[in-house]
């Protein structure tokens, strides 16, 4: 009786409370930074709060501010085409990459290094700096294009034609970490499967869709994921190619990049909190919709 | 014994960590704020007044000459007045915004700070800033050879918020060489709108260069200047909570003018000209245009820095049959001090020092606009360059023709500003009318200004 009660406290005393006082500065980080700032947005979202005196109670009347306002669905449009256009593409590329770097080849550890390289920088200040330098009037691109025998002036980037395609194109080129997950997930596929199918004749496309994209199809499902949350979080390159503006014409108005404005430079947290908080949902339930969906497309070994 | 080992030595990690977490608390909380102390500040030498050792922190945005300067003008401070150690702190623009709203947050503004006049109006409204008055009525800080209109541009409702820290005037930088090779004569305080289009026309015309970069009404000062000159105060209404001018037709007029002349090619095209942000990509700083619409005249120094080259300054066209000019004299920016501050005397004396020491400001050289103090204007004029001179002449000759205009911003003004220069995009890309958005930007620009003040 006593030997069990003993037991008991060290089981859930000492043992447990050596653990909390090792994850002790990670907690006390997670409820300060993370989890306090979380829920006083949420409170921020009911308010109207200027940062400069302290937040007054106005209900929902943010939120209905947020759904009147021409500049949110612009935002909402700019990021929608920029998930959507970004996202497949950038998968598409990483896995042809993978692809490619699957395969035996000599000097392909090199390669992987060289190829992974825009990721690491891409999505710095200095990248997006040179974005704008490099698709300017007189930029190296339109020079390339004159070599070429096609002689055009327009700034890429000031263009409010052409100005969310750039920041698309320098997002998709950031392709590295993607295909990387990728290129783990090729060698997980057994060669066994590949060599069974050459044996019945199957040709390279047949082996493409039949065997690795079903074994692959988790990868997938984990890479669209992140890289959708990324999408809708997207800021720093938006940032600084249009100079903090979303501009030309509201082109790149990014949602991350609305949210600041209206928090920080007009003053307006209450709005801004309630924008993040829409955002907040979105992400959700994008989320959901495609766990929802991946039972059909997503193949897992144990299900076999 | 194990599990008590395993205790122990987790809580030892954590004592490791969070007094690690404190100690390095220390010099990442102040990393941007360099404590230039005089570590052996001995109090026997100190003068005779006040001997207690004082802490005064500053901060300011700008580019790194500015920070140089500034740093140089603190020491200098430091050094006459033993007990006193300045902190300070700096960056850009956009983040030193986002930065002081924090602290204000935190009820941790510094003592004294760079303030500007499109956020002076939230500061002063939530009583974060300190009415400077009596320490200019003491003579703490003197402005006895101020001009009147000077010292009062950081006043609301009676209350002096921020002292001018120089004064510019909304300007042309022009590149006289190019005139003179286009055969063309360089602009007199008196050109009009008909003399401003021929001589881009012409420019355009007999060099490689383009007229102008931006049309003046690319930024919001040009439509305000328009307005002026054809007799409205302003954009923004003398109560802060509205347009003062409710109609196109002026909208209307400009901008027609500016598409035609986009059209015509005598301005750099729109899609070069709205990613040129920083007066360094401007036209007339790298070679492309004869000149550059409307900036401030404190950023001419810095386009002749980045072209290499002197240049010279010229003011807004005037309407023919104008009843008032269109431009305005203003501050570029203010020293604020903080309701929070805890050294008010102190920091009034640094700020004295600051605003009206001759020697101090030889180090500046009118980086930050044209003082107010006639005693510095006139140590400090012999060493500008050309390009210096001529901005120091032209914000006084302005300074004789410009009606006395209240400059301080609507709360909601940077707001405002931004959909002006959308609207403006909008309709220079031909992706909405001009007429259009002349009323959007009517019924917009209004609410939001009406919102700002009623908070």
């Amino acid at each position: 009786m006593k030997a069990a009660k003993k037991k008991k406290g060290r089981d859930f005393g000492v043992d447990n409370l050596s653990g909390y006082l090792l994850i002790g500065p990670w907690l006390v980080g997670f409820f300060l930074f993370t989890l306090y700032p979380l829920f006083s947005s949420l409170y921020y979202s009911f308010t109207s709060y200027d940062l400069l005196t302290s937040p007054k109670w106005v209900g929902v009347q943010n939120y209905i501010n947020v759904f009147a306002d021409a500049r949110f669905y612009q935002s909402m449009k700019v990021t929608f085409i920029y998930a959507l256009v970004h996202v497949p593409l950038k998968l598409l590329f990483a896995l042809g990459i993978a692809l490619l770097f699957n395969m035996k080849h000599r000097g392909i550890g090199i390669y992987r290094t060289l190829y992974y390289v825009p990721s690491i920088v891409g999505g710095s200040i200095a990248v997006s700096v040179m974005w704008v330098q490099l698709f300017a009037s007189k930029g190296p691109f339109n020079n390339l294009l004159a070599k070429i025998g096609i002689d055009i002036s327009r700034n890429w980037i000031g263009d409010p034609d052409t100005s969310l395609m750039m920041i698309i194109i320098l997002a998709v080129w950031q392709f590295g970490s993607p295909m990387l997950i990728f290129l783990a997930g090729l060698k997980q596929i057994p060669v066994s499967y590949y060599e069974a199918a050459e044996i019945d004749g199957a040709n390279v496309f047949q082996r493409f869709i039949k065997i690795t994209v079903p074994s692959l199809s988790p990868v997938i499902f984990f890479n669209l994921l992140m890289q959708i949350i990324g999408a809708f979080m997207a800021f720093t390159q938006c940032y600084i190619v249009s100079n903090g503006t979303g501009g030309p014409s509201d082109t790149t108005l990014f949602y991350a990049l609305y949210i600041y404005l209206q928090g920080l430079k007009y003053h307006k947290m209450g709005f801004g909190c309630a924008l993040a908080w829409i955002m907040v949902i979105i992400i959700a339930l994008i989320t959901l919709l495609i766990f929802k969906t991946s039972d059909t497309w997503v193949f897992y070994e144990s299900d076999d | 014994m194990k599990k008590a080992l395993a205790l122990l030595c987790a809580s030892a990690i954590l004592g490791a960590v969070l007094s690690g977490c404190n100690s390095s608390s220390q010099p990442s909380s102040s990393a941007p704020s360099n404590s230039t102390a005089n570590s052996s500040a001995p109090q026997s030498s100190a003068p005779s007044e006040n001997t207690d050792p004082v802490s005064i922190r500053y901060m300011w945005w700008g580019s790194q000459t500015r920070h140089d300067q500034n740093i140089e003008m603190l020491k200098m401070y430091m050094e006459q007045h033993k007990n006193v150690t300045v902190e300070y702190e700096y960056g850009g623009f956009d983040t030193y915004w986002d930065k002081a709203s924090a602290m204000a947050a935190a009820n941790n503004l510094p003592d004294v700070w760079q303030m500007s006049v499109a956020y002076i109006l939230s500061y002063a409204d939530k009583g974060q800033l300190a009415d400077m008055n009596p320490y200019i009525e003491s003579g703490v800080i003197n402005c006895s050879d101020w001009e009147d209109v000077f010292k009062n541009l950081g006043v609301v409702d009676g209350k002096n918020y921020g002292l001018t820290l120089g004064n510019s005037a909304y300007c042309m930088i022009y590149d006289p060489d190019v005139f003179a090779q286009a055969g063309v004569a360089e602009p007199t305080l008196d050109w009009t709108w008909e003399d401003y289009l021929s001589t881009i026309k012409t420019i355009t015309e007999k060099t490689d260069l383009y007229g102008d970069c931006q049309f003046p009404s690319s930024i919001m000062e040009g439509y305000q200047q328009f307005l002026r000159q054809n007799g409205q105060i302003g954009v923004v209404n003398e109560a802060r909570d509205g347009l003062t001018y409710k109609n196109t037709d002026l909208w209307v007029k400009l901008f027609t003018m500016q598409k035609e002349q986009l059209d015509a090619g005598n301005v750099i095209p729109f899609d070069q000209a709205v990613t040129m942000q920083a007066i360094e990509q401007t036209g007339v700083a790298t070679g492309q245009s004869a000149m550059m619409g409307v900036v401030n005249s404190n950023q001419a120094v810095a386009a002749a820095n980045a072209r290499g080259k002197e240049l010279k300054v010229a003011c807004f066209p005037h309407a023919s049959d104008e009843t008032q000019p269109g431009t305005f004299i203003g501050p570029t920016m203010f020293l604020s001090m903080s309701e929070s501050s805890k050294n008010k005397d102190a920091t009034a004396a640094l700020i004295n020092f600051l605003l009206n020491d001759p020697e101090a400001n030889k180090i500046c050289k009118m980086e930050k606009g044209v003082p107010a103090s006639a005693a510095v204007r006139e140590a400090v004029e012999p060493l500008l360059t050309e390009t210096g001179k001529a901005v120091s002449q032209y914000v006084g000759e302005m300074g004789k023709i410009a009606p006395a205009y209240d400059n301080i911003y609507a709360v909601a003004y940077s707001e405002v500003n931004d959909l002006y220069n959308k609207l403006v995009q909008d309709m220079m890309f031909g992706r909405i009318g001009i007429e259009e958005a002349g009323q959007q930007f009517i019924t917009e620009a209004d609410a939001l200004l009406k919102a700002g003040a009623s908070k």
